[in-house]
């Protein structure tokens, strides 16, 4: 018994051998004349799939190998098939399913192999088309049941391909055009599984539009072409992008053998004109809406995005829509949906103005009834579909061409930017609502992504599901819902935000972020914390536990900080221990024992002084004469200098010395003064030590006493004060002395014991003629000082002009004047008891000087005498302690 | 600016100073003694300043409860009676010159007695507590001027090779003298030149 042929387009069984549908008059048998004969055994073979599965890369590993071989082929083939090449749809695998040895290509090992791969993995991706593939594949071989499934889901397919022969339309040119650009309905097919979720929400949406809407529904069933394995299969179409490149590329090899007027519109020339966006519907995808969740819902939306179409996505348990049954309801659909999206503008589609403006090749090769049936009626809806389809995705890649997006986008919408001076004449005017029908509110505000697609809302998933949908195909959508996709493609851009992968925030942006995006929310911590359960504060979150704090009070724990040293360390600690503390221990003093020892030799040796000297004293008559004693070379020349002093000149004397010193100068000075009162000078004492007058004035006292101890008239000269001048104290030192060798009346103003009522000092008698230093006969300085002398030399002896400088010293400084005194800056030196007790010899002055030369010789031998016995006894001890340590 | 002030002042006295013993104009030399007036009466100043700064000290340490000084009192006291016996007797009375010789002579003689007699022990001792060739070489010399100073040898002296001796030791205090003289002499030209140039401010305090 033969089988009742199912109408692809309202599926209803026809009559073995009839050519069109009795109720809808679609063309039951395919257009593929060559296999007309086979017809049959396509459709079984097709739909007979193997048990195992056929993967992808198989299929794109041999589309790759004989990509070239068969697009020619496709070209050559006169067919609609060649014609109507729907994007998305892979060239290779039509021709792979439209030959019937495209198995052979290849290796059946390899499809083994990769069915085996493929059974591992069908757990993770979407095998299920690949299944249904692998039993179409398989088909020769024996599998039956699924052609009558496919039978039952594309009825009347043979039939339509049949009644529909392998001509040029305009569906073809569209085609052509379209694989010379890049497809992105690869990607759009390989984001199909992604953005499944979303094309759910899409549909659901199209749903509640039917439903407000309450119009027709315009179902798309799928369009059988003239072979009906390029209807039913090639699922790489929409899974790979491999296949899809190879043609495009075979299209461009062979583009030169394309019509002119092809050529002249190829976009390889002129990529930025718009394509004709002609409606295409992916049949492929049309197979697989049945698949229901294996269809992304988002990218249904994209698909068409300038499409007024209407989609329908039914639920299950919603009503089923009744498939269109002739192709006069079908076109009754199509216009009241495009009269209902563009109510302004007339929506009906005069197509016969259209074919009168159509090419005279395509009019030739097609006869007016035909382009008619093709274009409103007998073109099935799966071509409509795929045409929309290609007119969606051409708009949405040229949004990626084109710079100024949002304005490709308007053009895209109206349509009027594909409708371009290279386009052909027809296609020109053709009216905008016929190429671009107006599109929904929802897909035409929706930014919607080439990849995206709208499913129709005839070819949704109730309509397949509630039919002829196999169990094993039911399973895998299932199965593939519930899987994550693996693959997304690049120009997908999914409509809701659940399909929205979490962008990654750059580190800068993450750095700046505020604190409290990162903190968690207190919202948490107040989910965490407890509650107070007592006191004042009970019920309340977040509460420090003060008593807790209270009760778990211990005494923290002693951790022993004991070093650990070895012995050797703590020994050297020790010794360092020892040494700071004796440092630190002062050594007692051995009162007794050092004042034994030290103190005895001490007074022993004071004693000897003692009796050094006073023996002397006390043995020694006063008024006994030195006879051994001579007065030096230097004495003598002072002697001289003294002795040139003119009698009654004024001599300036100066008392250099200090009160401890008194005892040696007054020794050495009395001779010379003396000597001076004998001659009956006139004296003027100064001084600039403050006690330097005074001793002046006791010299000179003592003096007169030597010298006239027994003449009172002397006494009263000199008592009287008529021949001395005390000018007192000189502040200011050697400066003074400076302002005194130059101005001796400004230097010494007032003077000291003045007798004369309501006058100067400078008004005396004796000075009342000097103005100035050199005035005075002669300068005798006494002094025990080496600078007070020097200061004289310096300062006073350049402004004495030829006035003798003389000095009295005492025995310490003598030595530091003597160079003065060879430079003749000083003209006579008396210094030490010696000099005073040898010019007193010398001049026979009588006085206590011998017993005070005698002491202190004495004195001087006691001291040399204590020095040789220490040197002896330090050298003999010294001796003794050598010798002692090398006998040890 | 105070430092400036006085650097230039300094400078400038010394200069005309050091002209007036250079060139005899009657100008430099009026100002050399106005300005060696003002330097004396600045001096008196100072040794009033400083003997009132002393009685000041000293009083202070009287105060003091920790450090209190009875040596202190008795300075302030002899200063007290100084004071007061030289403004009623007048410095040149005989009795009150007697302060000077009759206290401050003995004094001061008395500690140079007990010098003489630590530097004798000091002496006996020399190569006991330093012994080297510069302690022999001290003690040799002290030996020497002693010897001389003494007069013990008088007719030694006379002799013509011990009087070149003795003449050679008394001229040796006069060479180191001499050195003593001209480092003191160029320390005080380097010391007033700096002053004069202004590298060395003793006045800035």
């Amino acid at each position: 018994m033969e089988e009742m042929i199912n109408c692809p387009m309202c599926g209803k069984p026809n009559q073995p051998g009839e050519k069109s549908c009795a109720f809808c008059e679609a063309r039951l048998i395919p257009l593929l004349g060559s296999n007309e004969g086979q017809e049959d055994k396509w459709v079984h073979s097709s739909v007979e799939l193997p048990e195992e599965g056929l993967s992808f890369d198989h299929l794109h590993e041999s589309e790759r190998k004989d990509s070239d071989k068969k697009i020619e082929s496709l070209q050559g083939i006169p067919s609609i098939e060649n014609e109507i090449l729907l994007p998305g749809f892979d060239v290779h695998g039509v021709q792979e399913n439209l030959l019937p040895n495209w198995l052979q290509n290849g290796d059946s090992k390899d499809e083994e192999k990769m069915g085996e791969e493929r059974k591992e993995e069908s757990q993770t991706e979407d095998l299920s088309s690949m299944d249904w593939l692998g039993v179409l594949r398989d088909g020769e071989s024996g599998g039956v049941e699924i052609s009558s499934q496919i039978e039952e889901i594309i009825p009347g397919s043979s039939s339509w391909f049949e009644e529909n022969p392998p001509e040029k339309s305009l569906v073809s040119n569209l085609e052509e055009r379209i694989y010379g650009e890049e497809d992105p309905l690869l990607d759009w097919v390989s984001s199909l599984e992604e953005d499944n979720e979303a094309g759910k929400e899409i549909d659901k949406k199209s749903v509640s539009d039917e439903t407000d809407s309450d119009e027709p529904l315009t179902v798309f069933s799928p369009v059988p072409t003239d072979s009906p394995e390029e209807s039913l299969v090639d699922p790489t179409a929409w899974q790979g992008t491999s296949s899809f490149d190879s043609s495009r590329e075979s299209f461009s090899q062979k583009e030169s053998e394309l019509p002119p007027w092809m050529r002249d519109s190829s976009p390889y020339e002129n990529p930025d004109i718009p394509e004709i966006p002609e409606e295409k519907h992916d049949f492929t995808k049309d197979f697989m809406l049945p698949l229901d969740d294996e269809i992304p819902k988002n990218e249904t939306s994209s698909s068409f995005p300038e499409m007024d179409l209407k989609f329908e996505t039914i639920e299950p348990g919603e009503d089923i829509p009744e498939p269109i049954e002739s192709v006069e309801q079908e076109k009754s659909l199509f216009t009241e949906e495009e009269a209902h999206l563009s109510p302004s503008e007339d929506h009906s589609v005069d197509l016969e103005t259209m074919l009168s403006e159509m090419p005279e090749w395509m009019r030739e090769s097609e006869d007016k009834e035909n382009i008619l049936q093709l274009e409103s009626e007998s073109i099935p809806e799966i071509i409509q579909e795929h045409i929309e389809d290609v007119s969606g995705t051409i708009k949405n890649e040229l949004n990626l061409v084109d710079e100024n997006q949002d304005q490709v986008q308007n053009e895209e919408i109206t349509g009027k930017s594909f409708l371009t001076d290279e386009m052909a004449e027809w296609i020109k005017n053709l009216p905008d609502e016929e190429v671009f029908p107006e599109q929904d509110d929802k897909t035409e505000g929706s930014d919607l992504s080439e990849n995206d697609v709208i499913i129709p809302e005839e070819i949704s998933k109730p309509k397949f599901v509630d039919q002829e949908l196999p169990d094993w195909l039911d399973e895998e959508s299932v199965i593939e819902s519930a899987e994550p996709e693996e693959t997304e493609s690049p120009h997908s851009m999914p409509l809701d935000e659940e399909s929205l992968q979490p962008g990654m925030m750059p580190t800068w942006l993450a750095a700046m972020r505020p604190v409290d995006a990162v903190i968690p929310e207190s919202s948490t911590l107040e989910e965490n914390a407890e509650a107070e359960i007592s006191g004042p504060l009970a019920g309340l979150f977040s509460i420090i536990p003060g008593e807790g704090l209270v009760t778990q009070y211990k005494k923290p724990p002693v951790y022993s900080i004991r070093l650990q040293v070895s012995e050797n360390q703590r020994r050297e600690a020790a010794l360092l221990e020892k040494i700071v503390a004796d440092e630190r221990k002062i050594p007692d003093i051995d009162s007794k024992k050092a004042r034994s020892k030290h103190g005895f030799l001490r007074m022993l040796v004071g004693l000897v002084l003692i009796a050094a000297l006073l023996l002397p004293l006390i043995g020694t008559p006063v008024g006994s004469m030195v006879t051994d004693l001579k007065l030096s070379s230097i004495g003598q020349d002072f002697y001289e200098v003294l002795e040139s002093i003119p009698q009654d000149g004024k001599v300036l004397l100066a008392f250099e010395f200090d009160p401890g010193f008194y005892g040696e100068m007054s020794l050495t000075a009395s001779g010379v003064m003396e000597r001076l009162l004998q001659k009956e000078e006139q004296f003027v004492l100064i001084s600039t030590v403050p006690t330097g007058p005074v001793m002046g004035k006791n010299l000179l006292l003592k003096g007169m006493e030597q010298v006239a101890p027994e003449s009172p008239e002397v006494q009263v000269k000199y008592a009287s004060e008529n021949i001395v001048v005390n000018l007192g104290y000189l502040a200011g030192g050697a400066t003074s002395l400076k302002e005194f060798a130059i101005s001796p009346r400004k230097a010494a103003r007032l003077g000291m014991g003045v007798n004369v009522a309501n006058q100067t000092v400078w008004n005396h008698p004796v000075i009342q003629n000097v103005n100035k230093i050199s005035d005075f006969s002669a300068v005798i300085v006494f002094t025990d000082k080496i600078e007070t002398g020097k200061a004289w030399v310096e300062q006073v002896k350049p402004e004495m002009g030829s006035t003798p400088l003389l000095f009295v010293s005492s025995a310490q400084a003598a030595p530091m004047f003597l160079p003065y005194l060879q430079s003749q800056q000083i003209q006579g030196m008396m210094s030490g008891l010696g000099d005073g007790v040898a010019y007193a010899q010398l001049m026979d002055l009588p006085g206590e000087r011998a017993g005070y030369w005698s002491a202190f010789r004495n004195g001087l031998m006691v001291i040399l005498s204590l020095i040789l016995i220490g040197a002896i006894s330090q050298g003999i001890s010294g001796l003794f302690r050598t010798r002692n340590k090398n006998e040890a | 600016m105070r430092a400036i002030v006085s650097a230039a002042i300094a400078i400038a006295v010394g200069l005309i100073l050091l002209l007036g013993y250079f060139l005899p104009h009657p100008l430099l030399q009026d100002l050399r003694v106005v300005l060696l007036g003002w330097g004396v009466s600045l001096a008196g100043v100072a040794a009033l300043v400083g003997v009132i700064n002393l009685i000041q000290t000293h009083t202070k340490k009287l105060q003091s409860e920790k450090n209190r000084d009875l040596y202190s009192f008795f300075l302030v006291i002899a200063f007290i009676i100084t004071l007061v016996a030289g403004l009623i007797l007048k410095p040149d009375h005989p009795e009150y010159q007697k302060i000077v010789t009759s206290i401050q002579v003995p004094v001061e003689t008395s500690l140079m007695a007990v010098l003489a007699v630590t530097l004798a022990f000091s002496s006996l001792r020399l190569l006991q507590r330093r012994k080297g060739w510069m302690s022999i070489v001290f003690m040799i010399s002290v030996v020497i001027f002693l010897i001389g100073s003494s007069g013990v040898f008088p007719a030694l002296a006379e002799q013509p090779v011990f009087s070149k001796i003795f003449i050679f030791f008394q001229q040796l205090p006069m060479a180191g003298a001499r050195g003593i003289l001209l480092g003191i002499a160029l320390g005080s030209l380097a010391t007033g030149i700096r002053i004069l140039i202004g590298a060395e401010r003793p006045y800035s305090g």
